[in-house]
């Protein structure tokens, strides 16, 4: 079982005519193995939203992709044309939004929205109608033939969410990349499409790319994760070691921040621990390790280059000056 | 002790109005909503979407009338006050929204926006008022340097700090956190769940934590109280509700608080 | 069903408010058509005070409008004294002349501004968007009646369009084939000034809304799913961009009978236009009337045409069930 999609060096800036360049990645680099759940954890100005919309070559307009590669199935997808690319989004790389509310049209039944997406790929009229039909049967059971006559503002958050997941699996991709697929949902109906999605992972081989803020949404879902600070890697692995047993300074203070489950009153501290600080904008001149600033264990050497990925061990990588750098 | 707050079957039902105007049923959104919350203490409300706890939000600032029932700040009952008596009432309770860039003018700068309910209340004279201002926004954790920042300069938790600010600026009794932490990132959420946590005694603030994050609403309430269908279904203290969840809806929330949050690791040091 | 009777007895009170007033002011109005009859020393006095009797003008005023409102309800719609005939049977004449040419320039500005506005909004910023924006700019600049004497001048040098009329003399006598070709020509400039002085607005609005919707969250997701670029501006886009347009379309159906008016005295249309310009200089107080009052009838018409029309468009508007 080969990775299918590799991702190197990719490097995305925004222009600003105010504050000018501002780098959104510097030199991610990653892969995705088939029938995989990668959790992608980065915080608001993490670069994590330009990641997804870099993988199918989807940045809204001031931003820009300054280098690196998005390899699929032996394609570089940033090299490709705008009709090659079109082939592939939606057929065998499927975005799947943060707010479903605003990611269907407002006018169109949702049953023509899913046969929308089989009609981009060449399905015929008949094809197109009973493959819709299929789809939203699987995601919605008994149920389907009314959500496929309703409009979306009829349907609930949780609804319109699974009717973004018909139409991205519609055409049977390889590869789903949800973006905070869960963020305007309650914590009930979050946990029903996290069921959804690991059901598709079993039936239909799906690899997925989970991206979130939530550290809580990834334990016991991913495979892998992949921390993502200030536009660059600081620590990926296997979710088990990099969720139970985090290696770079930032990972340990982001999972401290969760309040503990449930424990008892007398028992716990008074305050949750925090990280100092916000996140900073990255400007192109900006050298050492992005964390240094807010870092408690930072030394010498972390203000004046910044740290390389360094893998400890199975498969696990951490960019830190403390395991060499 | 009386208690601050006192809430006494609330109904609140909107008329839904179809194309033509006429009247197309009636939604309850509030169906008898009973409870107390007293001076310092934290409740926080928790449910689904839909459950209608952001109406109840709404209803008890004075924003919504409820339909029927009764709320009772400091033992005055609210619906039976004057104009006055209320417009004196209302700045008790606060109210600070999940989107802090929805309620925040963006024009303003966050000196003017914290200053404002000060000008309109007219209690401050106006010598004292930029003191008073630099004391609310280092209160909420803002440096001097910040405060000719308009809000579209300010990180998201840095605006929902701005937004708490503006709302202690009235020296409010009850201050009512509506879905105030959901959109902001974990490391931020626990800055400013820190923040309620430390102003609370210092202010003697009680606080009404709107929330679907049982996690969260474990960790800084005392009591829970869970929604369903306009109605709570559960009340208790957190520990109560979170060790032993009665009701389904209540032990679904929690089964989603547990299965995502396995242990929160301690690891590295 | 509710809804339609509520908006129907809307527009008749509305119509009936419009009747009064425009009959009220008419009647404070100095001078009527009699005393311009009575200055021609070849009628006598007589004559006149009988001509008044006959049409009631020497009555009361509330007696005056509720027999006017009899004939309206008769449909005579008063009498006009110029023409020595019931006004309703000029009207219908003179008002399918005017639906003739304002329905065919209406429908034609809006098939242009569809394209050009989706076109130059696509194109935000780029050269055909300035190209349609610098075009659309100097026409908002010129006025309607420059711009149809500046046609006519155009007409009359070039020899290449009639001047004026709805018809060829002895049109008569031609084939039906040669009649409608004779027809097109003589609307070609009247249609041709109508359309450049409404377009620049429509393209405007067109483009306006679509820029807006261009940037909206649905269009990127579709835009992810691999529809194709056209697809997505004609099907997704422009139906998400209807509503303003819709009601400026019925906006422009409302307008169809008083749009045209300077266009149609200009080019010697034999619309609304002249005979209303005509009947305001002689007095002729129910053509008058009547003219305002066909006006008010398609304005009406107009915007509950747009209401149906957004009513079949939007489904936010239709929905009538809880918000889930």
């Amino acid at each position: 079982m080969g990775s299918i999609l590799a991702v190197r060096d990719l490097h995305v800036a925004y222009d600003s005519p105010t504050a000018g360049e501002t780098i959104a990645l510097a030199g991610v680099s990653f892969s995705v193995e088939a029938g995989e759940i990668l959790g992608i954890l980065g915080e608001s100005g993490s670069g994590k939203s330009s990641l997804a919309a870099s993988l199918l070559c989807l940045l809204p307009s001031p931003g820009r992709i300054l280098g690196g590669s998005v390899v699929f199935q032996g394609k570089n997808l940033l090299a490709l044309g705008e009709e090659e690319l079109r082939g592939i989004r939606g057929a065998c790389i499927s975005l799947i939004f943060q707010e479903p509310t605003l990611a269907l049209h407002p006018t169109l039944r949702v049953g023509r929205q899913v046969e929308e997406v089989l009609r981009a790929h060449g399905l015929p009229a008949a094809a197109r109608r009973q493959n819709a039909e299929r789809v939203l049967a699987a995601l919605f059971g008994t149920e389907a033939a009314r959500i496929s006559g309703s409009y979306p503002h009829q349907l609930s958050g949780g609804q319109r969410q699974r009717v973004l997941i018909a139409q991205a699996i519609a055409c049977g991709p390889s590869l789903l990349i949800a973006d905070e697929p869960t963020a305007a949902l309650d914590s009930v109906t979050e946990a029903e499409i996290l069921e959804i999605f690991a059901r598709l992972r079993r039936e239909l081989h799906l690899a997925l790319v989970l991206i979130t803020h939530n550290p809580a949404l990834l334990a016991g879902f991913a495979d892998r994760v992949l921390v993502l600070y200030a536009g660059q890697v600081a620590e990926v692995g296997p979710a088990g070691a990099v969720l139970a047993a985090p290696q770079h300074p930032y990972t340990q203070a982001l999972l401290r921040c969760l309040p503990p489950v449930l424990t008892r009153r007398e028992t716990r501290k008074p305050l949750l621990p925090v990280i100092p600080g916000d996140a900073p904008r990255m400007t192109a001149d900006a050298v050492g390790c992005r964390f240094e600033p807010r870092c408690t264990e930072r030394m010498e050497q972390c203000a004046a280059r910044s740290p390389l990925l360094t893998e400890l061990a199975g498969a696990h990588s951490v960019s830190c000056f403390k395991f060499g750098g | 002790m009386e208690p601050l707050l006192s809430v006494a079957g609330l109904v609140k039902q909107y008329v839904r109005t179809g194309p033509a105007g006429g009247s197309r049923g009636i939604l309850t959104a509030l169906d008898g909503v009973t409870f107390t919350l007293a001076a310092g203490r934290t409740l926080a409300v928790v449910g689904r979407s839909g459950s209608g706890k952001s109406t109840l939000a709404l209803c008890i600032a004075g924003l919504e009338r409820p339909t029927a029932g009764s709320i009772l700040v400091e033992g005055r009952d609210m619906a039976s006050l004057g104009a006055t008596e209320l417009r004196a009432l209302r700045p008790r309770i606060q109210l600070v929204f999940q989107d802090p860039a929805a309620s925040l003018n963006p024009r303003f700068t966050a000196e003017q926006l914290v200053a404002e309910p000060l000008q309109v209340q007219g209690r401050v004279p106006a010598r004292e008022r930029p003191g008073r201002v630099r004391l609310l926004m280092e209160c909420v954790g803002l440096s001097a340097a910040m405060r000719s920042r308009t809000p579209g300069e300010f990180s998201g938790g840095q605006r929902q700090r701005l937004a708490i600010a503006r709302a202690l600026a009235l020296e409010p009794r009850v201050l009512i956190l509506d879905e105030a932490l959901s959109a902001l990132d974990c490391s931020v959420q626990a800055q400013i769940a820190n923040l309620v946590a430390e102003l609370q005694p210092a202010l003697r603030l009680s606080c009404l934590f709107i929330t679907h994050d049982l996690r969260m609403a474990g960790w800084l309430a005392d009591e829970i109280a869970v929604m369903e269908r306009g109605r709570i279904v559960e009340m208790g203290s957190s520990e109560a509700v979170v060790e032993s969840p009665q009701h389904g809806v209540t032990q679904s929330l929690v089964a989603a608080a547990r299965a995502r949050g396995a242990a929160p690791p301690q690891a590295g040091r | 069903m509710r809804y339609l009777l509520r908006r129907a007895l809307h527009a008749l009170l509305l119509l009936f408010g419009v009747s009064l007033l425009a009959f009220m002011f008419a009647a404070m109005a100095p001078g009527n058509y009699l005393d311009e009859m009575r200055l021609n020393p070849q009628i006598a006095p007589e004559t006149i005070s009988a001509l008044r009797a006959q049409y009631g003008m020497d009555r009361p005023f509330p007696v005056r409008y509720l027999r006017w409102l009899g004939s309206v309800l008769r449909g005579e719609w008063g009498f006009s004294f110029a023409y020595n005939r019931p006004v309703a049977s000029l009207l219908v004449v003179r008002a399918r002349n005017t639906l003739l040419l304002a329905a065919t320039a209406t429908a034609l500005a809006w098939l242009l501004a569809l394209p050009l506005g989706v076109w130059s909004a696509e194109r935000a910023g780029h050269w055909p968007d300035r190209l349609v924006s610098a075009g659309s700019a100097a026409l908002l600049v010129i006025p309607e009646l420059v711009l149809a004497l500046g046609l006519l001048i155009l007409a009359v040098r070039s020899g290449w369009f009639p001047a004026g009329g709805l018809e060829s003399l002895g049109s008569g006598s031609l084939s039906a084939g040669r009649k409608i070709a004779d027809l097109a020509r003589h609307l070609t400039l009247p249609v041709a000034a109508l359309v450049l002085s409404s377009i620049p607005l429509l393209i405007r609005h067109v483009r306006a809304a679509v820029a807006e919707v261009l940037g909206s969250g649905f269009l990127w997701a579709a835009e992810a799913h691999g529809i194709s670029r056209r697809r997505l501006l004609w099907r997704h886009a422009l139906p998400a961009a209807a509503n303003p347009l819709i009601s400026l379309f019925g906006f422009s159906l409302g307008g169809l009978l008083s749009g045209s008016l300077i266009v149609e005295v200009v080019m010697s249309w034999p619309g609304l236009g002249p005979l209303l310009l005509e009947a305001i200089l002689t007095r002729d107080l129910y053509v008058v009337i009547g003219c305002v009052l066909l006006s008010t009838l398609f304005l009406v018409g107009g915007n509950l045409a747009a209401d149906l029309l957004l009513y079949w468009a939007d489904p936010r508007i239709r929905w009538e069930g809880p918000e889930p």
